[in-house]
């Protein structure tokens, strides 16, 4: 498991994993010359759990179709990469923890204020605060979203509009959500009581870690015709908000892995890493492993329509505005396992697409899309750090080809928690944030030293790349004014 | 026991280790704790809780076991900061068998300690045996 993995380069801002030994299809990973440079450098560093070695392991799994793929923010995870994208035949293919990961949909929503960037910045101190005080954060916290057990059952099925119809958000909102919000063939009977006990009182939080909500501000548009179809302009102040499906979703993966490594054995599946153990797609354990997926994947719908709702709530008390008149832009999982249509050697087939760390992007004329973006395509959000940027993507006909319609999901971490703590300290990197404007509140500021924009590879380099290779495209950059970290 | 982090650059690699197995669970529970609550923490006053966990490999045991841990403690709304594991044992069957037992307070009590959620301990990097004489217990964490 520890030997070296053969990198060529394929294409400007595109390198192959040959097909060898018990691959079955090749891996691909979009890149940079020194982005494949620094994978190649970490594999003897990391022998068991680099990048790479990940990218070709998925590439060993049955019914794997086309590629084991890999975006430009690739880097070690668990099983898949993180940025791993593979696409499984529904017939011959199966379904793994590994590609979906533990906090399943956990995603991107983005919301435009009917503001510019100085009315933000005359309030930002007051808007900062009452974001920190109005949005739950931080390890262990709990919102006042209380949930029975027969209302978990009840937003496992609806997703967001189980949120919508509690009074957070509008019914408008649902069509600006993928799937519009709703993820159908939830079974919340494959969601242990476990994970429901877990979430009474979770809907509506943040978390930790790298989930943030930042106040930004657009500073360049990139492609005018998608940004006038996104309804956004230089100036224009927008909410994104980073999380997922909290403890439900952990619970469901932790549920899920030792009964998809008994099914691993049961049915002859070979893996080359025991994180990958997974089900055929179409046995009883991957039809009910997939199910209890939609569930979490409507959970973290649920909670980002919470979220998104009390951020409303904290502009409109600030600025004297209806929440109503808060718009969302997009909401995107990166942590997922969906059945789509996708041409695979000129044939058009349903595939199981798991991206674990890498955002659907379909482009122009897709099926699904809002009406009013899809001549457009769909949003792309691509979170940066909060000290550089973030971006709006949107999606091209060649990834739809070459990349099952995928994107980046962020930057990319370059230091691991540990070196990033060593070299950084959570209270200089607020202050040297607020010297050039950005406010920081955060539940940790150990935390904060690990998610410094330093731990963090260019996101600038990283879109770059996804555009060089064609597969995804700019639309506007984001910068931050106000960052709040769990 | 003591743990240790080894580098990921990704999610968190730990490694627990000590004279016996138990001391080498203990360790690695340590470790990933101290990703959740930063410092020591003065014990006797927080929440007790009894812990147990199955498996059929030692391997398996220590995940089975670290997400034991973090199901429990979001069950009970508190942060575990110890974790001692009393026994491991084999059944009759084969299979292994811990009892554990852990301490936590309210994540408002622990104010200006808090660090990064863990999300579940996972089966990358997964071994348990020994080196030099010493028990170790490791696996990669989703953070």
């Amino acid at each position: 498991m520890s030997e070296g993995v053969e990198l060529l380069q394929a294409g400007e801002f595109l390198w192959e994993i040959p097909r060898s030994g018990e691959m079955r299809v090749p891996g691909r990973i979009y890149a940079d010359r020194p982005l494949a440079e620094m994978l190649l450098a970490d594999q003897p560093k990391a022998r068991e759990w680099n990048a790479l070695l990940q990218v070709r392991n998925v590439a060993c799994l049955p019914g794997i179709r086309g590629y084991s793929l890999a975006m430009a923010d690739i880097h070690p995870g668990y099983g898949f990469p993180i940025g791993g994208v593979g696409a499984f035949d529904t017939d011959e293919g199966v379904v793994t923890v590994a590609g979906v990961g533990f906090d399943c949909n956990c995603g991107v929503r983005a919301l435009v204020a009917p503001l510019d960037r100085a009315d933000v910045e005359a309030r930002k101190a007051e808007l900062a605060e009452a974001l920190f005080r109005g949005v739950p954060a931080g390890i262990g916290s709990v919102g006042d979203f209380r949930l029975n057990r027969r209302e978990i059952d009840e937003m496992l099925v609806e997703g967001a509009g189980f949120s919508v119809r509690r009074g957070y958000g509008t019914g408008a909102d649902l069509e600006f959500i993928e799937e519009g919000g709703c993820m159908r063939g939830a079974d919340p009977a494959n969601v242990s009581d476990r994970a429901k006990g877990r979430q009474l009182r979770q809907v509506g939080t943040l978390g930790s870690g790298n989930h943030y909500l930042e106040v930004q501000y657009v500073d360049e548009i990139y492609d005018a015709d998608a940004a006038g179809a996104f309804g956004i302009e230089r100036g224009a102040v927008v909410i994104s908000v980073h999380t997922g499906s909290r403890a439900l979703g952990h619970q469901v993966g932790t549920d899920y892995l030792p009964k998809l490594k008994a099914a691993a054995r049961k049915y002859g599946l070979q893996v080359r890493e025991q994180e990958l153990v997974c089900a055929p797609i179409g046995s009883p354990e991957g039809r009910e492993y997939i199910s209890a997926v939609f569930a979490a994947i409507n959970c973290a719908f649920a909670n980002r329509q919470a979220v998104g709702h009390l951020a409303r709530g904290c502009f409109a008390r600030v600025f004297g505005i209806g929440p109503e008149s808060i718009r969302l832009l997009y909401d995107v999982g990166h942590n997922t396992a969906k059945f789509e249509r996708h041409r695979v050697g000129g044939v058009e087939k349903t595939l199981l697409v798991h991206r674990k760390g890498a955002t659907r992007a379909f482009p122009a004329g897709s099926p699904g899309l809002p009406a009013a973006y899809r001549a457009a395509g769909q949003p792309v959000l691509v979170g940066g750090t909060m000290g550089t940027c973030s971006y709006v993507l949107v999606g091209t006909a060649k990834g739809m080809e070459e990349a099952f319609g995928s994107a980046v999901h962020g930057a990319g971490r370059l230091k691991s928690r540990t070196q990033a703590a060593r070299d950084y300290r959570g209270e200089r990197i607020v202050g040297e944030l607020r010297a050039r404007g950005i406010i920081v509140k955060s539940h940790s500021m150990a935390g904060t030293a690990e998610e410094a924009p330093g731990a963090y590879k260019d996101v600038a380099q990283v879109v770059d790349v996804m555009e060089g290779a064609g597969v995804n495209r700019k639309v506007a950059r984001l910068r931050p004014m106000i960052c709040i970290k769990g | 026991m003591s743990y240790r982090y080894l580098e990921h650059v990704g999610d968190a690699a730990i490694e627990g280790s000590g004279p016996t197995i138990e001391e080498a669970f203990s360790g690695a529970a340590e470790a990933m704790l101290g990703i959740m609550v930063r410092g020591p923490v003065e014990g006797g006053a927080g929440r007790r809780a009894a812990l147990e966990a199955e498996a059929e490999s030692a391997g398996d045991l220590l995940v089975a076991f670290l997400n034991e841990v973090l199901s429990r403690q979001g069950l009970l709304g508190v942060l575990f900061f110890r974790c001692e594991v009393k026994e491991i044992r084999r059944t009759g069957e084969g299979r292994f068998v811990l009892k554990a037992e852990a301490e936590g307070l309210p994540p408002g009590a622990l104010a200006g300690r808090l660090g990064a959620e863990v999300k579940a301990a996972t089966y990358t990097g997964l071994k348990v045996g020994r080196r030099g004489g010493r028990f170790f217990a490791r696996c990669v964490l989703d953070l």
